[in-house]
């Protein structure tokens, strides 16, 4: 005799299976919310970016459907030097705070001595400086003539010599390092307590360097959160605006800066639009990734 | 105007309608004289923008008219000219109802809302206005008479007087200074700043044509011209303060000359000499303007076409432009340039803009500004 | 018979990981560097703030002078711009977590319908860039009335609070053993007394990281505040934006003390919470 068992009645005790009536009026409000305040806007800026807008030697525009903004972002060097550089921004910027904080999140986890103890409670400190300041102290920090030249030219660096940290790639990459090391160390933090101690310890009674324990146990189970960290600060790097502008090039420039010089200089709101659903895109290949993760989870 | 708050200002400006500012808005059905024989006593005068212009107005000339004149004059001020676009709707409102005698008499604010299709505002003349017989007629031509420019600003060369004994007086003199001090001048992204803007427009005007953007409309293939300028740019570039940053905002280049990483920088004149004034730049820095001029702009105030209190409306603008009035906008907090030709000043306000008080040039902008900016940044940008 | 021994290339290159001495000299190097990483430019910031005059190539200001801050407190903008600021983050944050809470909850328990689709979409305010929302949006407030209004700017706030809100109350929520919630109910308490005094509490922990978080990007936005708030309610960060367009350095970094300030006081009043523990039910051990 087949028996079919199915998952969802052994989970769920009856009780608490209420109506699905009771559910969606709970959900109701902040889908409410989201409705007008998020979603109207963002499909008004996909309708635009369908808008293309011609204009004629006397500066007379009219208007049509078509596809050229999207081919713009193709074809424009400057628009198609804005993706790659937002992306590459993006990419290292994740990648250096992931390895960092790494450090961190290993060291409050098996750390035992003070040095661990005083990370502990350093790292959360950026969480607690709005990004407009720390996009301020790090001018000031890392310009040329700045604290940090100063200080190596104290000690003999020629003038001149020191790199072009401020306005230029680097600036960027160094601050949204800055402001997100809280955030990622938090998180992977969670994720490694997951890991028990008596794992661990059978694995060093088998003889297992911290390496290979490292490498072996930690860094495998560790995957799954630490990859849904990462994607979570993709998000928010690829849509900036406060650092990229503040501390960024005059060009290349990131997608969400780019956004606002085109909408508000150049009197471009379409080509504007077309960028935000490019940046839109780019993060929806992040953010479908981290609820597939998630749904994964819920399930084992 | 709005250089300081950009560029978000611009959109604030587009989409905020004000409703109408709480006092100091007579009913239009109220005490209304609608005789024109009879002498005006009141004025009912609209303007918007920094407080500046709110004291010089509020606190130093209506005060003076309404002594001297003995005419009401009911101010209301919308700050940072936000708003602005309500004001306008409402006086097209009145046309629009086919009212012969509006609720606004003066009003102050953008310059592109003079010159509108709608034809809201009185042209006027030197019959109309003695002291418009002072004005350069390049800023009346502007605005097609159609308001009157009575302060305003240029941008103007700043330089550090300690490193540099004879500024550049033309413009190819500074291009050759800058190619021989190499890191020493800066100008800021144009799209942060007009004082950035400047520079670019100068090298626009000198392979194009001035004349071409100030007395015709425009026209897409005037912009062919530009590919030479943005070439010649783009090879200043590696002369330029750290081989091509361009700072942003006007206070970027006033911040590096403040410290001394640059010893010459364009800036607008009202903000310089107020920092000067205020000793938040080094007495060491001076200004100084090149031939032909950077371009400036005027500020100009309208008189309504079917205003009730023309009378009153054309004497308050003729006391404005007299020189004594116009001292006080030279020499006073708002360090403007006078909206009458500089000869006809007093030597103490000159001396204020020394090297500086020559007349300066203009720029359409508009569309031809979205241009400027978005092709510097593919053609120049870094 | 030899026991089957690691490869000998991978001891060699990582036998600073097992010394211990080496290992806790390299950790206080690290700690001390990113002490370093993090404080000193906060700490270049403060000294800004009291410089009277302060040239190339001194390592310190040349004048000491408090004269910024007299002039930053000195301006009545300031101290509304804080207060505004600190009333409106609460607001956010607590209208945040009355809408956020019941649909966490409902999430984790209840059948929703779409569920997977839903949670999705409660991601888009993070995925698509902030600034296109907030041009759009600033269109639709000014059709609606809502430009230049506290509300206005409070619903702003709310597009960057909700989707942490949701998230982490749902995995909260989830974390909890929902057996507790049934044996209240067996217990004969109504569900809403269940959740009440069973489920709530122990979701306090996750909840209050969430609200912590909330209150901090409330404080921190600037962007949407600046185009939909104007001119009548400027915050903090609004207001040091257009200062740092300002050039006096020293006033941009009295104000950036004066809004760190009371962020790194929250800082100390809220270590307690932000141990790993707490976060880690918070996210529902991720």
């Amino acid at each position: 005799m087949a028996v079919t068992v199915s998952a969802r009645a052994v989970v769920r005790p009856r009780r608490l299976d209420r109506s699905r009536s009771a559910g969606l009026l709970l959900v109701f409000p902040s889908l409410l919310y989201l409705t007008i305040f998020v979603f109207i806007p963002v499909i008004k800026a996909f309708a635009t970016s369908f808008t293309v807008r011609d204009r004629d030697d006397a500066g007379n525009y009219t208007y049509r459907v078509g596809l050229e903004n999207y081919g713009q972002l193709v074809t424009s060097d400057t628009l198609r030097a804005n993706i790659v550089f937002t992306v590459f921004i993006a990419v290292t910027s994740v990648a250096v705070v992931f390895v960092i904080a790494y450090v961190i999140a290993l060291a409050l986890r098996f750390g035992r001595g003070s040095s661990a103890r005083f990370l502990g409670r350093i790292y959360i400190v950026p969480l607690f400086i709005p990004s407009v300041i720390a996009s301020y102290a790090m001018i000031t920090f890392l310009a040329n003539h700045g604290f940090v030249d100063g200080l190596l030219q104290a000690i003999g660096l020629p003038d001149g010599v020191f790199p072009k940290i401020v306005f230029d790639w680097k600036g960027i990459v160094i601050t949204q390092v800055w402001l997100s090391l809280p955030f990622m160390t938090v998180l992977l933090s969670s994720v490694l307590l997951e890991i028990s101690d008596s794992l661990v310890e059978s694995a060093r009674d088998v003889g297992a360097s911290s390496w290979q324990i490292f490498r072996h146990i930690v860094l495998p189970l560790s995957a799954p959160g630490a990859l849904i960290g990462i994607t979570f600060m993709f998000l928010g790097v690829i849509g900036g605006f406060t650092v990229p502008y503040l501390l960024g090039p005059n060009a290349p420039q990131m997608l969400g800066v780019s956004m606002v010089y085109y909408m508000t200089n150049y009197f471009e709101p379409f080509l504007a639009s077309t960028q935000a659903v490019a940046i839109f895109l780019l993060s929806l290949v992040a953010a479908i990734y981290y609820v597939r993760q998630q749904f994964k989870r819920e399930i084992r | 105007m709005k250089r300081w708050l950009r560029p978000i200002t611009s959109i604030v400006a587009a989409l905020v309608a004000v409703t109408a500012c709480g006092g100091g808005t007579p009913s239009a059905g109220g005490s209304t004289q609608p005789s024109a024989a009879t002498q005006d006593t009141e004025l009912i005068f609209y303007s918007g923008g920094d407080t500046n212009v709110q004291d010089l107005h509020q606190k130093q000339i209506i005060p003076a008219f309404e002594k001297a004149t003995g005419i009401k004059v009911t101010f209301t001020f919308l700050e940072h000219g936000t708003g602005a676009q309500g004001i306008y709707d409402r006086i097209k409102a009145q046309k629009d109802a086919g009212k012969t005698q509006w609720d606004i008499d003066l009003w102050e604010s953008d310059t592109g809302y003079y010159t509108r299709p709608d034809d809201l505002f009185l042209q006027v003349g030197p019959s109309d206005i003695a002291n418009l017989s002072k004005v350069p007629k390049p800023t009346l031509d502007f605005v097609q008479n159609k308001a009157v420019p009575y302060r305003g600003s240029s941008v103007v060369l700043a330089y550090n007087s300690d490193k540099v004994a004879n500024p550049p007086q033309t413009y190819d003199d500074l291009l050759t200074w800058i190619k021989a001090n190499p890191g020493k001048f800066a100008y800021n992204e144009p799209s942060t700043g007009g004082s950035g803007d400047a520079f670019v427009i100068a090298m626009l005007y000198k392979y194009s044509e001035y004349q071409k953007y100030v007395t015709q409309p425009f026209s897409a293939s005037n912009e062919k011209d530009w590919d030479a300028a943005f070439t010649a740019l783009k090879d200043l570039a590696p002369s330029l303060y750290s081989k091509g940053v361009y700072p942003k905002g006007n206070a970027g280049t006033l911040d590096l000359l403040n410290r001394g990483e640059i010893w010459m920088g364009t800036v607008w004149s009202d903000q310089s000499t107020q920092a000067l004034s205020a000793g938040t730049l080094p007495k060491s820095v001076k200004i100084t303007q090149i031939n032909p001029a950077f371009n400036g702009g005027a500020a100009y105030i309208g008189i309504t076409k079917n205003a009730t209190h023309k009378q009153a409306a054309m004497k308050y603008l003729n006391f404005l432009l007299e020189p004594a009035q116009q001292s006080l906008i030279v020499t006073g907090a708002m360090s403007g340039y006078p909206g009458i030709d500089w000869q006809y000043m007093p030597s103490d306000a000159r001396t204020r803009f020394a090297g500086a008080d020559k007349e300066y040039r203009l720029w359409p902008g508009g569309t031809y500004g979205q241009d400027m900016q978005r092709l510097w940044h593919e053609k120049v940008a870094q | 018979m030899a026991a089957h021994t690691p490869a000998m290339p991978a001891i060699r290159l990582s036998w600073w990981i097992d010394d211990p001495r080496m290992r806790r000299m390299l950790l206080r190097l690290f700690a001390a560097a990113l002490a370093a990483f993090i404080g000193i430019p906060l700490l270049t910031l403060v000294l800004w703030s009291f410089a009277g005059e302060w040239f190339w190539p001194n390592l310190v200001p040349s004048q000491w002078s408090f004269r910024w801050w007299q002039e930053v407190l000195d301006n009545p903008r300031v101290t509304s711009a804080m207060v505004l600021s600190f009333t409106i983050a609460p607001v956010v944050t607590v209208l945040t977590a009355v809408v956020a809470i019941p649909a966490g909850y409902a999430f984790a328990r209840l059948d929703v319908p779409f569920r997977r689709t839903l949670l999705l979409l409660f991601l888009i305010p993070n995925a698509f860039p902030r600034i296109g929302l907030y041009v759009s949006l600033a269109v639709l407030y000014y059709q609606i009335g809502l430009i230049d209004t506290y509300w206005g700017i409070v619903f702003l706030h709310m597009i960057g609070t909700m989707v942490y809100m949701t998230w982490i109350t749902t995995a909260t929520f989830r974390s909890i053993d929902p057996h507790l919630e049934e044996a209240a109910r067996d217990a004969g308490a109504s569900p809403l007394r269940a959740f009440l005094s069973v489920v709530l509490p122990l979701a306090l922990p996750g909840i209050i990281v969430a609200s912590l978080f909330s209150f901090l990007a409330s404080l921190d936005e600037a962007q949407g505040t600046l185009i939909v708030g104007t001119p009548h309610y400027i915050t903090m960060p609004v207001l040091l934006y257009t200062l740092i367009s300002s050039f006096q350095r020293p006033v941009a970094a009295v104000f950036s003390v004066l809004l760190a300030l009371p962020s790194l006081l929250l800082l100390i009043v809220a270590q307690r919470y932000l141990h790993s523990e707490y976060v880690a039910a918070g996210l529902g051990r991720v």
